[in-house]
């Protein structure tokens, strides 16, 4: 059995294990932890259903959430890439949800992370931090965060 | 008596309170992020951590575009205050100055008053005279407030 001390390095490891991807032109950080698979899909995939929020992916037997997050980052879409990549997300083993990405850039493993003042946000705790991939301040998310609040938001318009 | 560091924005002159002022340095520029307040431009890498920076000159209503304040700017400010750090891009920083009590007049008697472009009242405490200019004193409590609160 593992001591608590390399259980500690082992979390530290994974949580400095970042998937890097792009959302409507804007690369974004991903905790590489949470993700289970990642699959590509063309935008005709009768598998799939895009909405501006929330669609639907059809995955073996079992059809997920399919999160857009780009609307609610207020991102301007400026590509209509005919290929897509859902990442397919757990937070706890159970229940699980896809991320509407257009690119995956990889896996990268990230030495230092800045925290972010948050009371610059309009949402608390929607980002987790912030690092630098080959020059450029990137923002690690908090998927569990975003999509509990567009859920809400769904909610509140009578979507869900 | 006061001590306040004069600075410009546009065409009006600023006074803060020196308290309030941590450093005055070249432009740090900022780096945009998705869903930030909507006074707050992005954040500024400053004594090895990230800031806010704020868009002072739409705050203060002055009409002037962001991008020109940037472009026309020397000074990023760096401004504590409730114990925050957070910072703005001036045009220029002039001077410190002290200035007793009985010099500093209520804004309502301002005679630029009824220019058509006047700083928002909000977020002045007062204005003196100093060398010939009309010189506003900002309330930094209430910038803050309506910036992250």
């Amino acid at each position: 059995m593992p001591s608590s001390e390399s259980n500690r390095a082992d979390q530290k490891i994974n949580e400095s294990t970042i998937l890097l991807c792009q959302i409507s032109g804007r690369l974004f950080g991903l905790q590489a932890s949470h993700i289970r698979i990642i699959t590509e899909f063309s935008i005709t995939d009768s598998r799939v259903i895009l909405e501006s929020n929330i669609g639907s992916i059809k995955l073996s037997d079992s059809k997920i959430p399919l999160f857009n997050i780009s609307d609610f980052l207020e991102l301007n879409s400026i590509t209509s890439p005919q290929k897509f990549s859902a990442i397919i997300v757990t937070f706890d083993g159970k229940s699980f949800y896809a991320l509407l990405a257009e690119k995956i850039l990889g896996v990268i493993n990230v030495e230092t992370f800045y925290s972010i003042p948050k009371n610059g946000l309009k949402y608390q705790n929607i980002y987790k931090s912030l690092f630098y991939f080959q020059e450029k301040l990137i923002l690690l998310v908090d998927l569990e965060q975003i999509f509990s609040k567009i859920v809400n938001k769904e909610r509140l318009l009578g979507h869900l | 008596m006061s001590q306040f560091l004069v600075i410009r924005i546009g065409r009006y002159y600023f006074a803060i309170p020196s308290k309030n002022v941590r450093r005055a340095m070249p432009v740090l520029p900022h780096q945009p992020l998705p869903l930030l307040k909507p006074m707050v431009l992005g954040l500024v890498f400053y004594n090895k951590r990230f800031i806010c920076k704020i868009a002072l000159d739409s705050l203060l209503e002055l009409g002037l575009y962001k991008s020109f304040t940037e472009m026309n700017s020397d000074a990023t400010l760096i401004i504590e205050t409730k114990r925050q750090t957070f910072c703005a891009t001036v045009n220029d920083v002039e001077n410190i100055v002290n200035i007793n009590s009985a010099e500093i007049l209520p804004v309502d008697k301002s005679p630029e008053l009824a220019n058509e472009i006047f700083p928002n009242k909000t977020y002045l405490n007062g204005y003196f005279e100093l060398e010939h200019k009309f010189v506003y004193i900002l309330d930094i409590s209430q910038v803050y407030s309506n910036c992250f609160e």
